[in-house]
């Protein structure tokens, strides 16, 4: 009798140790239902005047910066929109885990008519995965007759074909200090002298650690190239890769150099903080970036941008909604893209995220236009090489981190 | 006794349970993968590539060359700490008693940027010679001996820690008898400390050594882009390359690196000392 005590206390500690466990992976899924549900009830009250506000869900990701951009469109948002309650599904980035493409290609793929998925955010990258995995028809066609506001869009991202609109722009450029240059190099041909010029100030980060080092690593291969090699996978790009690489190990000794040797830092923040001690005069920088710790008085005030012809590489995030989403919610979810397209949706995200406006900035306060610092980027140099990116940063560790 | 048995088990059981399937199992797992190709085959390939390839074991003589001081340097420094913060009754050494284990409590990753700007060419170092007119270049950081540096900061207090409750072990008494009889410092430390507490020396040795063979944030944020610590090649294989069978090889080199420094603690703690362990009869 007591041994029979014994094993169900046994069997009992068993389970209780497990439970952690096998709870841990439901609660994470359950996390984002409960999340909607919470948010929704303290929104309701506002609304109570509506009848029934539709619900839909924005899907994001990437860092906080991100989500507190999101949170401040939303707020302007509902304020002009109480029958609608726009919920942000935010994936912090860095986590782990499934991506939002990924999560999307799974809910698309698990056949479900309703998925809970109405709004979702898309790279280029992005949309070369989804519209490979599901096809273009997983998204809606989406038209000025349903978002007024894509009328006001110049340029569209070439990958979307008619699936998605671009709400945000982004692009790698030159971060430099105006004090000791006068007039920033206008090429890359130009810019390539000047660091020959200047020796130890100029530093591009490690790009094997960001995306701004990256830039101006693929900047530097695929400008030899015809345009067309920069928006294609193909292997046979790799025999031409030569040129570009040699006038990296070209400049190499020009670069900035700590402790008596080349050194390229790691991060985009890297470069930006060497920029803002004055160690060097110009870097590669992502806009927002740049534009966002000018802002904020974390660059000092000299620091300059300026973009290169031909430019270092960039794109446009678009939005898309998928067709799984349910019929119902498709007016509302054309409404929350036309206010984030609209100039006071844009104004907001420029405040807060110090995006690349889509529209024309004439149409943003004198404000939001200080804020981009005179800068305008109505071409972007798009580039999705596929497998290709991680055999050129492979190739540059092995070639050109190697050097020093 | 048979029961007695089974209740001591079904209590391991649980984080027995837990440990197999979060350390053994992958660790297992790790080794099977560093034998495959892409295609899923046996392969001794990337095994080859780190031992032969300049770009692979390179990465690994440098880290050796960084770890390696790092442990004998931090030895050097934590023992006399100890002794003297154990030892010593002036409130000077209660100051640093109280003082040195505070840097374990700054969060790594502040630690490293603060470090970073102490060193470097035009850091705080060059500013304070700056002040004397005198333009003092460190030149460590991003190289192997600004990362001995930066280990140092981070293991000394750690060291002096472990090497301190060992201390505290022995009986002031003793010493001071010995003291009596005309034994100098050195005597002492070579006939009674050391042999009391080289125990949780080598522990500390050990425990310093897989740490920063591991290492990844201070080498990633202040060491060179080649050679690389082997903490950051492997994030480089596994996140930036996605070349998970490389990664795992190198993982496996890496824990079989940190198994010998184990297992010679092991060995060391196995062997009974000749008086703990008099013969018998």
């Amino acid at each position: 009798m007591k041994q029979k005590n014994r094993l169900g206390a046994l069997a009992l500690a068993i389970v209780l140790c497990a439970a952690p466990l096998i709870g841990c992976g439901a609660a994470q899924s359950d996390a984002a239902g409960a999340a909607s549900s919470s948010g929704s009830d303290k929104t309701e009250e506002n609304a109570a005047a509506a009848a029934e506000p539709v619900r839909i869900n924005l899907w994001s990701y990437g860092s906080d910066n991100v989500r507190i951009a999101w949170e401040a469109i939303l707020e302007g948002f509902h304020a002009k929109n109480a029958d609608i309650e726009a919920e942000l599904q935010f994936l912090p980035s860095g986590t782990g885990g499934q991506t939002l493409p990924e999560k999307f290609i799974a809910a698309v793929k698990s056949g479900k008519e309703n998925i809970e998925f109405d709004v979702i955010e898309m790279s280029d990258n992005d949309l070369v995965q989804i519209t490979g995995e599901v096809g273009y028809e997983a998204l809606r066609p989406l038209s000025e007759k349903d978002i007024p506001a894509m009328a006001a869009i110049p340029e569209q991202s070439q990958l979307s074909q008619g699936r998605a609109t671009v709400f945000r722009g982004n692009t790698v450029l030159l971060a430099y200090n105006s004090e000791t240059v006068a007039q920033p190099p206008r090429t890359y041909d130009e810019l390539i002298q000047w660091i020959k010029d200047h020796p130890g100030r100029f530093a591009y980060n490690d790009p094997l650690t960001g995306g701004a080092g990256l830039a101006f690593l693929i900047t530097s291969i695929y400008n030899p190239l015809p345009e067309e090699a920069l928006n294609s996978s193909d292997e046979k790009w790799k025999a031409e890769w030569e040129q570009g690489m040699d006038l990296l190990k070209e400049i190499h000794p020009y670069l900035y150099k700590a402790s008596g040797h080349v050194q390229y830092p790691a991060k985009n923040q890297g470069t930006l903080d060497l920029l803002a001690a004055g160690s060097i005069d110009i870097a590669p920088a992502w806009a927002d970036m740049a534009l966002d710790q000018l802002a904020r008085g974390q660059l000092p005030k000299n620091i300059k941008i300026a973009q290169i012809t031909p430019p270092l590489t960039g794109g446009m995030i678009s939005l898309g909604i998928p067709a799984a989403s349910d019929d119902s919610k498709f007016e509302a979810a054309c409404r929350l893209i036309d206010y984030i397209d609209s100039p006071e949706g844009q104004e907001i995200l420029v405040k807060s995220q110090k995006i690349i406006p889509i529209i024309d900035s004439a149409s943003l306060s004198a404000e939001a236009n200080e804020l981009l610092n005179g800068f305008k980027s109505d071409t972007y140099r798009v580039y999705s090489i596929g497998k290709l990116n991680t055999e050129l940063q492979e190739r540059w560790q092995r070639e050109i981190a190697i050097l020093n | 006794m048979k029961k007695e048995k089974l209740q001591g088990l079904a209590m391991v059981f649980p984080s027995f349970a837990l440990m197999v399937a979060v350390v053994f199992v992958p660790i297992i797992e790790a080794v099977v993968t560093g034998f495959r190709d892409e295609s899923g085959g046996f392969t001794l390939q990337n095994y080859r590539l780190i031992f032969t390839d300049p770009s692979y074991y390179k990465n690994i003589v440098y880290s050796l060359s960084v770890v390696l001081p790092t442990v004998g340097l931090n030895m050097l420094i934590a023992y006399p700490l100890a002794i003297y913060t154990t030892y010593s009754k002036s409130r000077i050494a209660r100051v640093v008693d109280a003082m040195y284990a505070t840097t374990l409590f700054v969060p790594g990753i502040v630690a490293t940027f603060a470090l970073m700007n102490v060193i470097r060419d035009t850091g705080s170092v060059n500013r304070f010679f700056m002040l004397f007119g005198i333009s003092f270049d460190p030149q460590l950081l991003y190289t192997g001996p600004g990362l001995v540096f930066m280990n140092l900061w981070f293991n000394i207090p750690f060291a002096a820690m472990i090497l301190s409750s060992s201390l505290a072990g022995i009986s002031t008494s003793l010493l001071e008898s010995a003291r009596d009889v005309g034994a100098n410092f050195l005597e002492i430390f070579f006939k009674m400390i050391w042999p009391l507490t080289y125990k949780a020396a080598l522990l500390s040795a050990v425990f310093v050594f897989i740490g920063c063979i591991g290492a990844f944030t201070v080498p990633f944020l202040a060491g060179a882009n080649f050679p690389r610590m082997l903490g950051v090649a492997l994030y480089q294989e596994f996140s930036v390359f996605f070349s998970q069978n490389m990664a795992s090889a190198l993982a496996t080199v890496m824990f079989l690196l940190s198994a010998v420094a184990g297992g010679i603690y092991i060995y060391l703690q196995m062997k009974r000392d000749v008086w703990q362990n008099p013969k018998r009869g």
